[in-house]
Order: structure tokens, then C-alpha cells, then sequence
């Protein structure tokens, strides 16, 4: 018996987000007696760390590969069942009067990479890792070339700010604006020589410090640069709901691959919900996802999507973000989405 | 006397001014008198672009900070105020976690930071000194007790210039850069930051917010650069002219009254001046900023004009002390209030 399913998404674009906004989680489920409920309005920290764990029954999550391919590695029995690609601004910052303007005079200094060692995985620290490397490989450099620094994040960020909610539709939307802020104040006493930063926050970061943009690799024809965290996105549900109740999942599945449709002709309502979800305006959306983005809100299981998130799983095992391998390709149930195709 | 144009200027913030433009109330008013409406902020050169600050500068209106008005009438420029407008906003003096610093009594002993510019008038410095004497206040402490620090304010050019795309076209460097930067480096332990842009700054920095003055029950706690804003005109235009006069003041008022009827425009009409969504400017200038665009000479807004001139007065912002009540002239709201409201539509 499932009365409530549950959701997740990162405060970026998503189709889950766009279309909880809508409410068509409520309205597809409600004549079930089935309660839709956002992990982030929890007030339970186990439900809420099952974000990142995905610990939760009847719970789907949209959202970043670094924590979904972590779950999984530590034996979580998810299953992916649709990826979006919404490429995004990828960038890496130095400030004026460093001397560093191209990836190639990133050579020999130091690349902040933030840390947050109380946490199971360290989300932030494997993505700056992957967009430096991503970002030197564009010159013929790697690791080896520059000096990996550390920046202490763990006391940063995410605190609690009462009455968010009453302003807010996703008061994480809020709270994620200070996911910079270690590095940011890094990059300014000195310690580090670089730092990385994505979408239009860290857009928005670039235009606060005054800091020169070295490379935006977000848009960068080899999608081997720019790979990370957030392209490609899976969208992932616990194996054992697909199981009991393929109906249902089936249908979730349904809302989220309508938004792609419903979107393509909405291009400032679509802002208006990546607003909601990010905290900037259209104008910072538009340079940071570009002026396509409501037309990029797919969600499918495209080989070459599979193929990154696997390149993606092996760099993260590579630097030891993941406990154990895992079969990528095995991983992915397209049983959903056939169905998918069937009822339509 | 024949009025071929009329000059407006306003601050990139919630005014009613703005509203009445964007709206098109003012050019839609004036148009059949033959009279262009042309705004300092558009393709004119530096020289006449400073009317914004000394108001030089015939048939010009100003609504804005009021820390530029108040200047140029202590130099002697000729303007009145016509209307007053009070949009009460986040005013936020705030220090990095881990400084120690939670309270405005923390702030004793520390380094606050007023940036300084290479303006004519510093109304940016004025403002956070301002606001750090007021909260200091609130703890019976003086501005003795701390150190004040300078923080330059040079925007860095040449060939080592920060680079980033940015949505508003040409350079547009971030309102709060210099002060941000020198918190972050710790060459200062606290700094001042209003508004909507104020508030994000907090939220991306992860820092502490010591006080939001913009939220004290005390409207004189309240009273900065943007509270009250003042409406502002050259004297000798309202001596020429008091028609055109009360009818430019009666669009900016019906403005207000036009925000208050449609919420969700006004917001989002906020949204466009300041760079913000719509949530982010309820959150900065609260859930019922819509209300809060009037243009009028309340008494409580006087006051404030008038503590605020004292102020700049006091520390040496201003060339000489002049009368405010002798500066506003109630005769065009006056006009306005013996005819019919207007709609503005």
C-alpha cells in the first residue's frame, strides 16, 4: 500500500521541479488518495538525507550523478529511469591581478577544491575536481600539473533561516546561494589561485567578486569537458517501488517527460520556474542555461547519456569518491520508459 | 514659458517614478503638449548624466536616494522637494561566521568599512556610516568606539580587468564588489549592504547579519539614503510652470496607488529595476512592498528627511545647513489633492 511518494530534485533546472510547480504530482495522484511530498519540505533529517542516500521508499530524485552514483555504489537499490542533459555554465574564476587568463597559465598554481569532510560524499569537491580537469584537459594538462588546495566548506552554508518558506517556493532555492562562499573567500585572502563554480549562481559569484572568467567550459563541443555533476542528471526511483508498483512509477514518469513538451513553447514561464528553483532572474538563466533552455528539458535514456554517466561513474571511482564499482549500463531500467512508449 | 522636454531621473530601486515610466503615464501625459520626456539615464553624456546627483539641470524631476538631493540643496542648487516616498528595505550590517561578531555590541572594537568613491557626493559611504552609527546606538555606543576604515572603491581597468559575461550589457560591476572583497580578505570586519542586492549578498557570502535596521520598529532605526526617497524638481520650474508640475507629480502618485491595486506587476516591475525575481523582492523589501510606493509629505517622512539631513550635516557631508521645511513645497500635492483622483490609465 503506498500512500505517499516522495520526491527530490537540486535547486537547478529540473522537469521533476518544473513540474511539481505545476502541480502535476498532486493532480496525477490525488484520485489514488496518494500524497506527493518534496523531500526538502520534510521536516524529518533522515527523509531529507535521503537525498543523498536515497534511503526512502516510494521516493524518486532528479537531480545531481555524484550523489545518485554514490548511493548506488554503497548498495542502494535504485534504479535509473530517465537522464536530462541541460548543459550549463562551467566555470573557473581567478581573480584580475593573478596573471592567470587562459587554462594554460593554470599551470603550477594552486586550484581550490572545497571541502566538506563531515559529509558521506563530497559532492562539491568531486565536481570542482572533474570541472578543473575537464577544464585542463582542453590544453593537454592534468592533475599532475597544478597544486590540488583544499578549502576547508564544512562550516559553511545551509543554515537555517527561519521564514524562508513564506517568501519562497523552494527555500533551498535560498540556502544554496552560499554554496561558494568557502571557495569565493578563498580566492580573495589568497590561499587558492582558482576556484570553480557553475550555472548562474556561479555566474552571479563571478560578476560579485569582480573575477575573470580563465574558461566556460559548460558549452564546450567535447562532452568529455563537460561532463560533471549536473550533465547529465538521472533521474533515479528505488528499485523496489518499480517492482511493487510499475503503474504508478510509470505514470510519475509521465509528468516529468511531459514537461519537455509542455515547456517547448513557454520559454519566460519556464524562467520563471528556473527562478524559483535557482533564486536569479531570466537574465542571469538565459547566459547561464541560454536562451534554448525550455527547450532542453528532455528527459530520455539516450545511449550517449549512459555512456557519460558511466565515463562520469569511473572518475569518480578513479579518485575514490565511490565505494564500489557498478555496471552503469546495469543500473539503467529502461522497462519504465517502454512501458512509456506502449501506453502512448 | 514653452517646455520642449522634461527630465526625469530615478535610482536603479522601487520608485513610483519608475512605474509611471515604464507604465508610459509620463510620455502618454505630456505628449499631446508636444512635451519628449528624456531620462538622465539614457545616452546622455557625463556632464549632463551628473543632474542626477547635483541636479543642474532644468525641468528635471528626481526621485531616489536622498542623500544626493540633500547635497545639492545644501550647495545651493534651487530644487524643492514635492513628494516624499518611504519603501522600507533589508539594511543589513553583516560580518563573516566566525568573526564573533552577532551583535551591534560585537561591533566594538572592529573594523567597519566605508567604501570611498570618486564622486561627487559619497553617498554610498554616507549611507553605511549611517546606518553603522544608528545600530551602534541601539547599544549606547558611538562611532568612537570602533574603527572606521576605508575601503577603496576603484573599479580596476587595463589589461588585468575583471572578465565575466554579464547580462546587462557594457561593464556593470556589482553594486557591493569592493566591500565584499575587502570583508572577504578581512581587511575589514564588518560592512553595510541594503536592499534586495543586499540580502543576496548575505545569502551568498553564508554571512552573519549583525541587525537589519530596516526592519526596527523606529522609523528613525529606519531612516537611510532610500527611506525616505524624495521627489525633487528645480524651483524655478514650479514657479514657471505649477500645471506641468502637478501633473507630473500627479502620475508618479497615481503610481502608488497603481502598485497597490496590482501586487504582482509591482513586484515584478521592482523585479526589473533591481535585478531581482519576485520572491527575492518581497524577501527584501517585504510582502506588501506593493503598498509601499506611495508619493506624499507625511509627517513621519519629513522627519526622517530631516534627521537624515542633520546627519550629513553632523559629519561633514554637506556644505552648509539649510531649512528643510522651507526645501519642500506642498503646493503641487496640494493642486492634486483639490482635483479627482487620478487613475493614471
Amino acid at each position: 500500500m503506498t500512500d505517499t511518494i516522495w520526491y527530490t530534485r537540486c535547486p537547478v533546472p529540473t522537469s521533476v521541479g518544473i513540474a511539481a510547480h505545476l502541480g502535476w504530482f498532486d493532480e496525477e495522484f490525488a484520485p489514488d488518495g496518494i500524497a506527493v511530498a518534496s523531500l526538502q519540505d520534510g521536516n524529518n533529517e533522515a527523509v531529507r538525507s535521503s537525498h543523498i542516500d536515497h534511503s526512502l521508499r516510494h521516493s524518486f530524485r532528479q537531480g545531481g550523478s555524484i550523489p545518485a552514483l554514490w548511493a548506488k555504489s554503497q548498495g542502494a537499490a535504485t534504479s535509473v529511469i530517465g537522464l536530462t542533459w541541460i548543459d550549463e555554465s562551467q566555470l573557473i574564476l581567478a581573480l584580475p591581478g593573478s596573471g592567470i587568463r587562459t587554462v594554460r597559465d593554470l599551470r603550477g598554481r594552486r586550484i581550490g577544491l572545497p571541502s566538506r569532510p563531515g559529509q558521506r560524499i563530497d559532492i562539491f569537491r568531486a565536481a570542482a575536481l572533474r570541472g578543473f580537469l575537464g577544464a585542463l584537459s582542453t590544453e593537454g594538462l592534468g592533475a599532475r600539473d597544478v597544486e590540488l588546495t583544499c578549502v576547508p566548506a564544512a562550516d559553511m552554508g545551509r543554515a537555517e533561516v527561519p521564514g524562508l518558506g513564506a517568501h519562497f517556493a523552494n527555500p533551498s532555492s535560498v540556502t544554496s546561494r552560499s554554496l561558494y562562499a568557502a571557495e569565493v573567500g578563498a580566492l580573495l585572502r589568497g590561499e587558492v589561485d582558482a576556484i570553480y563554480v557553475k550555472g548562474s549562481l556561479g555566474l552571479e559569484t563571478a560578476h560579485l567578486i569582480g573575477a575573470r572568467v580563465v574558461i566556460d567550459i559548460g558549452f564546450h563541443p567535447d562532452a568529455r569537458v563537460r561532463i560533471n555533476n549536473g550533465s547529465p542528471r538521472p533521474l533515479t526511483v528505488d528499485t523496489a517501488f518499480i517492482e511493487a508498483r510499475p503503474d504508478l512509477v510509470r505514470r510519475f514518469l509521465r509528468r516529468v517527460t511531459d514537461v519537455a513538451n509542455w515547456g517547448r513553447d513557454r520559454p519566460a514561464e519556464v524562467l520563471d520556474f528556473l527562478g524559483q528553483e535557482t533564486g536569479s532572474t531570466h537574465a542571469w538563466l538565459r547566459l547561464a542555461y541560454r536562451d534554448d533552455v525550455h527547450r532542453r528539458l528532455h528527459t530520455g535514456l539516450a545511449p550517449d547519456a549512459i555512456a557519460a554517466l558511466s565515463h562520469f561513474k569511473d572518475f569518480l571511482l578513479e579518485w575514490g569518491f565511490l565505494p564500489h564499482d557498478f555496471s552503469v549500463p546495469a543500473w539503467i531500467d529502461h522497462s519504465v520508459f517502454e512501458r512509456l512508449a506502449v501506453a502512448a | 514659458m514653452s517646455v520642449d522636454t522634461i527630465w526625469y531621473t530615478r535610482c536603479p530601486v522601487p520608485t513610483p517614478l519608475g512605474i509611471a515610466v515604464q507604465e508610459g503615464w509620463l510620455a502618454r501625459e505630456f505628449a499631446a503638449d508636444g512635451i519628449v520626456l528624456k531620462s538622465l539615464q539614457d545616452n546622455v553624456d557625463a556632464e549632463m548624466r551628473e543632474s542626477h546627483f547635483d541636479h543642474h539641470l532644468a525641468h528635471s524631476f528626481r526621485q531616489g536616494g536622498n542623500i544626493p538631493a540633500i547635497w545639492a540643496r545644501a550647495k545651493g542648487r534651487d530644487t524643492r522637494v514635492i513628494g516624499l516616498s518611504w519603501t522600507d528595505e533589508f539594511q543589513g550590517i553583516i560580518a563573516l561566521p566566525g568573526s564573533g561578531i552577532r551583535t551591534p555590541r560585537d561591533l566594538q572594537g572592529r573594523r567597519l568599512g566605508l567604501t570611498r568613491h570618486a564622486v561627487s557626493i559619497d553617498f554610498k559611504r554616507a549611507a553605511a556610516l549611517k546606518a553603522f552609527e544608528t545600530a551602534l546606538a541601539i547599544d549606547g555606543i558611538g562611532l568612537a568606539q570602533v574603527a572606521l576604515l576605508d575601503v577603496k572603491d576603484t573599479p580596476r581597468d587595463g589589461g588585468d580587468a575583471p572578465a565575466y559575461p554579464n547580462p546587462f550589457g557594457g561593464e556593470r560591476r556589482h553594486h557591493y564588489e569592493s566591500e565584499v572583497a575587502a570583508l572577504l580578505r578581512g581587511d575589514v570586519d564588518a560592512i553595510f549592504v541594503k536592499g534586495v542586492l543586499g540580502i543576496q549578498v548575505l545569502h551568498m557570502l553564508s554571512a552573519q547579519l549583525v541587525i537589519d535596521l530596516g526592519s526596527h520598529p523606529d522609523p528613525l532605526v529606519r531612516n537611510g539614503n532610500g527611506t525616505p526617497r524624495t521627489l525633487t524638481v528645480d524651483a524655478s520650474f514650479i514657479a514657471r510652470r505649477p500645471d506641468l508640475v502637478a501633473r507630473f507629480l500627479g502620475q508618479v502618485v497615481a503610481a502608488g496607488h497603481w502598485a497597490a491595486a496590482h501586487p504582482e506587476e509591482a513586484v515584478a516591475y521592482i523585479g526589473r529595476e533591481t535585478d531581482a525575481s519576485s520572491e527575492w523582492v518581497r524577501y527584501g523589501y517585504g510582502a506588501g512592498v506593493h503598498r509601499r510606493l506611495q508619493t506624499n509629505l507625511d509627517d513621519s517622512a519629513i522627519a526622517g528627511l530631516k534627521s537624515f539631513k542633520d546627519f550629513l550635516l553632523r559629519h561633514g557631508f554637506l556644505d552648509a545647513d539649510f531649512s528643510v521645511d522651507d526645501w519642500i513645497d506642498p503646493a503641487p500635492l496640494a493642486v492634486l489633492a483639490r482635483q479627482l483622483p487620478r487613475t493614471g490609465t
